[in-house]
Parts: C-alpha cells; structure tokens; sequence
C-alpha cells in the first residue's frame, strides 16, 4: 500500500524534475515531444541532453544510496552504518583527487575513478574483517580508521595541488549539474544489477538479523554472505557517487525512515528505501534548481536543510518502538 | 548419533575443551551439566563450527563433521544458541526460516516448507501469536519461537543451550514434555542445563563438565552414585522417592 504510493510519488516528481529547469517545459509539451518526436525542436534536446539524464541520475543514485544503507545497517546491526562507514565516499574522494592531480578531468575517467577508489576501499575494509575474523562493531571502527587516513591522502594531495582541491570541490559537496549519459549508463548498469542480485538475498539478510549464532545453526555461511551484501551494497553505492558526488546523508536517514513505515519486513525495508531514497533525492534536486534560480544551489546542501530537520521530527514523534539487544 | 572423540577447541588460541570425548545416542536426551565457564556451551559451538577445533574427531553417523558445508551440517544438527537477537520480525517468518538449510539458490520458501513451520508453531502453542513481531512478545514467548524454528529444521541432531531460559515453571515441564517426544521420534536431543533437579529428571544421560574436561558421564542413578556433582558443585544431592515421584534436590556441603 505504502510502497504503491510511493511509486506513484516517485513517478510524479520525477515527471515535475524532468520538466523544471531553467526553461520551463508543459507536461503538453513533454507529451507532444515523446508522441512526434520528429516534430519538436529545442525541447527535445533540452529533455534528452539535460532533464533525462539529470532525472535518471536522480532516481538511480537515490535507490542505490537507500538500499545501500539498508543493506549496511541490517548487516552491521547498527543504525548509524551507512555506505560512507565502510568507506564509500573516502575512498571515491581520494579517487577524484588523485585523478585530479593527475590532471585527467573528462567526465567517464572522473567517475571511473571515484568508483574505483571506493571500491578498493572498501574491499580493504572487508578484506581486513574477513582476515581477522572481526566482529560488527570491530568492521565500524576499522571503517572510520580507514576513512580518517584515506581523508587525510586526500586534504595532503589538496593541499600540495591546488588543481587538485578546487576541481574536487564540486564532487565533495554533491549534486548533478554535470551529469552525461557517459558517466551516468555504466553506473546505472551496476547500479541495476546490485539491485536484482540484493532482492533474490533478502531471506538471508532476514536471517543475519537473527544473530551470528543462530544464523551459523541454521546453515549460513556467516561470514561469506555478510561480506557478499556489503561489497554488492558497495559496489552501489560507490556506482552511485561516482556520477553525484559524495552524498552521504541519504544512505543514513532514508533505510531509518522506512523501517517507521515497514516495520518488521526486512524486504519491504530495502524496497521502501529504493523507492523513498528516489524520491527524496529528486525532490531534493528540483528545490536545488528552482529556489535560487538561476543560479543552482548543490542537491546536498538542500538534502541536509530538508531531511536533517524532518529526521529529527521523526525521531522525537517516533519514540522508538522497538529495541535491539 | 552424535560422537565426539578427544576433543580439544577453544577460540583462536585459547583452548577451552581438553581431551572431551562424547557419546551421543538416538532416541535419547543427553544432559549437559557443569560450573559456569567450564566449556558447556564451547562444546555445543564447536560441533557447529562456532568454535576453533584445534584437534579431534567430531562424527554425525560417523561422517566428519568438518567436511559438511554449513548447510549440510544444519540439515543433521539443530542448535539453539543462549544470547539471542530480538529480531524484527513475525514469529511465522522466524520459524520459516528454520527451513533455511533446505533452500538453494535464489531462497524462496515453498508449501512443504510453510506445512513444516506451521506444525513446528502449532506444537510450540504459537497459532494465535503467529503474525506478531517477535519485539512485541515476552521472553518465554521468544523463547518457544526459537524452539519452533529448531523443530523446523528438522535435524536428528538437536543442540539447546539452556533451553529453559526465560521459561516459568509451566512452561518448563511443557519444554521437558517437547524434549521427550523428540527423543522419541528418534532425534538426539543435547541439552546444556543449570537447572540440576531438572537435568537429574529429564536426562537419559549426564556428562558433568569441570575445568573444560568431562569430570563423569552416566544415567543420573551412576551420575548420582559417583562423587562428581559433590566434586563439581561443592553440594550434596539426594535422590528422594515419594509414591510414584522421584525428585532430587540439593544442598550445601557441610
């Protein structure tokens, strides 16, 4: 019920994104243009080359973002996990300054990248807990030490290459003024098939929730399918950042959001974070457009302004509900 | 059956188990008792591979146990473990999960599956709590969600680490009622217990742990005729026969 007005949410504000901008476009004209295409002129390129792209990329990085912190936070049984925790957005960081130093600064090899040095970050990161065989909250720290050297690669390289520091600002803050169908088709592809792989494991996951212990006696491989959900949660959201920027707050709030509205459903969880994490960015991302236009404020700042308060609501209304020994 | 020949495990480097040796039949309750710390529960967790064996045999109808994969081994045992999560999640889901071992790649839980859950509810009393979250529910109610989904799994081997945690007294007996007709139905049933009037009734066997080694094994009568509960425990006890009952009780050494 709740997931089906979603759906019809997330196609509304995506409709409303696709014709906001700085040339206003009609749903007739959205409509004349995807009936004759041959007959429109200046809109259809508009809405090809700019709105589409910037939609997608709205849509897919907001679902990769909110499974991802889902995922994170069932497997880490901590709600405060999300992508950034096992390294995500470090080490996409450190992949965008490197490659600015470096001075290679088109579009697909910027992303490649920041998906590369998240990945390998956070491969590092599970490797290490896979090794010595941590506990949950051993893998969180290890996460944060990560983080703190990898950060601190990252402000060295910014401060020694000026280049370096200025041309990543953009990616650090977040957002989507300068989305391509380049960046954005390889990521949406993993971004996909992440998706479908996590939803045929959400028994596991259901599982895991139970304990190490019982999850062990009831024929898990703990350890491998643990590790199997981070690095596909990863591999999401590191596909995610690599087009729109270091957006953390999403993959914290929007999973603690839905589990309000699911509670007790694991999968419904991951689904109402995909579709709610879709929409909360979108959303975001017209307010970014449209409240100083011209000019364009950054998708993560509006995110902060908008969600920070409307979390806190929900925290101080909710009261819990249900605890976690 | 269940064989565990000069075992020693512990966690990384740690040793706890020296040299434990133990028998396990069909058809049978087998009790576990013993101080705290000494490797009740260690016991239980290395035959199902939570703990690091470091050497000796460990034999389900006389196949390794180390050489199953994880589901393979939860397809012939069972185990309950002591802390558990408070999932959230309905008790019908959890017990369906105790299906878990059965399923292959992509996980999808069948008819057999759902018949199977629901007999395991129905024989733990949980119909009318079935579509609960397990959060909203009191801890013997949690409890007999745990033992459903042991039913569910439906190994002959079935491990309970203080299975009568959480549990009034009522339910208790009900719990020995349920242990009972397991053994029955030909299962081995391992149980590590602290309550000792309660193992000395409910045990077909006894194996008295100290100091991770195996102090005494027997029927409660030999248990009872040794010295090793008095060694152990540091208390007397006595076997008392009123009418048709037969009860046990304890005291302080004097």
């Amino acid at each position: 019920m709740v997931l089906s007005a979603g759906l019809v949410l997330l196609v509304a504000s995506a409709v409303v994104s696709i014709c906001t901008g700085s040339s206003d476009i009609t749903i007739c004209q959205l409509i004349r243009c995807l009936v004759r295409p041959e007959n429109a002129g200046v809109e259809l390129a508009v809405l090809k080359y700019v709105r589409l792209p910037r939609t997608l990329a709205c849509v897919f990085a907001g679902a990769a973002l909110g499974v991802s912190g889902a995922i994170m936070q069932s497997v880490l049984a901590n709600k405060l996990a999300s992508p950034g925790i096992i390294g995500v957005n470090a080490g996409a960081g450190l992949g965008i300054t490197l490659c600015c130093a470096f001075g290679a600064a088109s579009g697909f090899v910027y992303s490649l990248s920041a998906f590369i040095g998240s990945v390998v970050a956070v491969l590092m990161i599970t490797a290490a807990a896979y090794k010595t065989k941590a506990s949950r909250t051993t893998v969180i720290l290890g996460g944060v030490a990560v983080n703190a050297v990898l950060n601190a690669f990252s402000e060295a390289i910014s401060v020694l290459n000026n280049d370096a520091a200025l041309m990543s600002v953009d990616f650090r803050v977040g957002g989507f003024s300068s989305v391509s169908y380049i960046k954005l088709i390889p990521a949406m592809a993993i971004i996909a098939l992440c998706l479908i792989l996590l939803m045929t494991l959400m028994n596991d996951l259901e599982v895991l929730t139970m304990g190490d212990e019982t999850a062990r006696g009831l024929g898990m491989n703990v350890r491998r399918t643990k590790n199997l959900l981070l690095i596909l949660g990863a591999l999401m959201a590191g596909a995610a950042v690599s087009f729109s920027g270091l957006l953390g707050f999403i993959g914290l709030v929007v999973p603690n959001f839905v589990r309000r509205l699911f509670p007790g459903n694991a999968k419904l969880t991951v689904a109402g974070s995909a579709v709610f994490g879709s929409i909360f960015l979108t959303f975001s991302d017209i307010l970014a457009r449209v409240i100083f236009a011209p000019f364009e404020l950054p998708v993560g700042i509006i995110m902060a302004f908008v969600g920070g308060p409307v979390f806190i609501v929900l925290l101080v209304k909710g009261k819990g509900g249900h605890t976690y020994a | 059956m269940l064989e565990i020949n000069n075992l020693y495990a512990g966690y990384g480097k740690n040793v706890i188990l020296q040299d434990v040796s133990v028998a396990i039949p069909d058809g049978k309750i087998t009790g576990i008792i013993g101080p705290n710390g000494c490797g009740k529960s260690t016991l239980l967790k290395s035959v199902i591979g939570l703990a690091d064996i470091h050497s000796g045999e460990l034999l389900v109808d006389g196949k390794a146990i180390h050489s199953f994969a994880p589901a393979e081994r939860a397809r012939e045992i069972a185990y309950l473990p002591q802390s558990k999560n408070v999932p959230d999640m309905t008790v019908e889901q959890m017990v369906l999960h105790g299906r878990f071992a059965y399923l292959d790649y992509p996980r999808r839980y069948g008819k057999k599956d759902v018949e199977i859950a629901r007999r395991a509810m129905e024989k733990m009393e949980l119909e009318a709590v079935c579509h609960v979250n397990l959060s909203r529910l009191s801890g013997g109610q949690r409890q007999k969600a745990y033992i459903a989904m042991a039913i569910a799994q439906e190994a002959p081997v079935i491990l309970m680490d203080e299975p009568t945690t959480y549990l009034d007294i009522a339910h208790q007996l009900r719990l020995c009622d349920i242990m009972r007709e397991l053994a029955a139905m030909g299962k081995s049933v391992v149980a590590v217990l602290h309550d000792l009037p309660l193992a000395f009734s409910l045990c077909h066997s006894l194996y008295v742990m100290h100091k991770g080694s195996i102090a005494a094994r027997g029927t409660p009568e030999e248990i009872l005729a040794g010295d090793a509960v008095e060694r152990v425990f540091d208390i007397e006890m006595k076997k008392i026969n009123s009418g048709e009952k037969t009860h046990y009780v304890y005291s302080r050494s004097s």
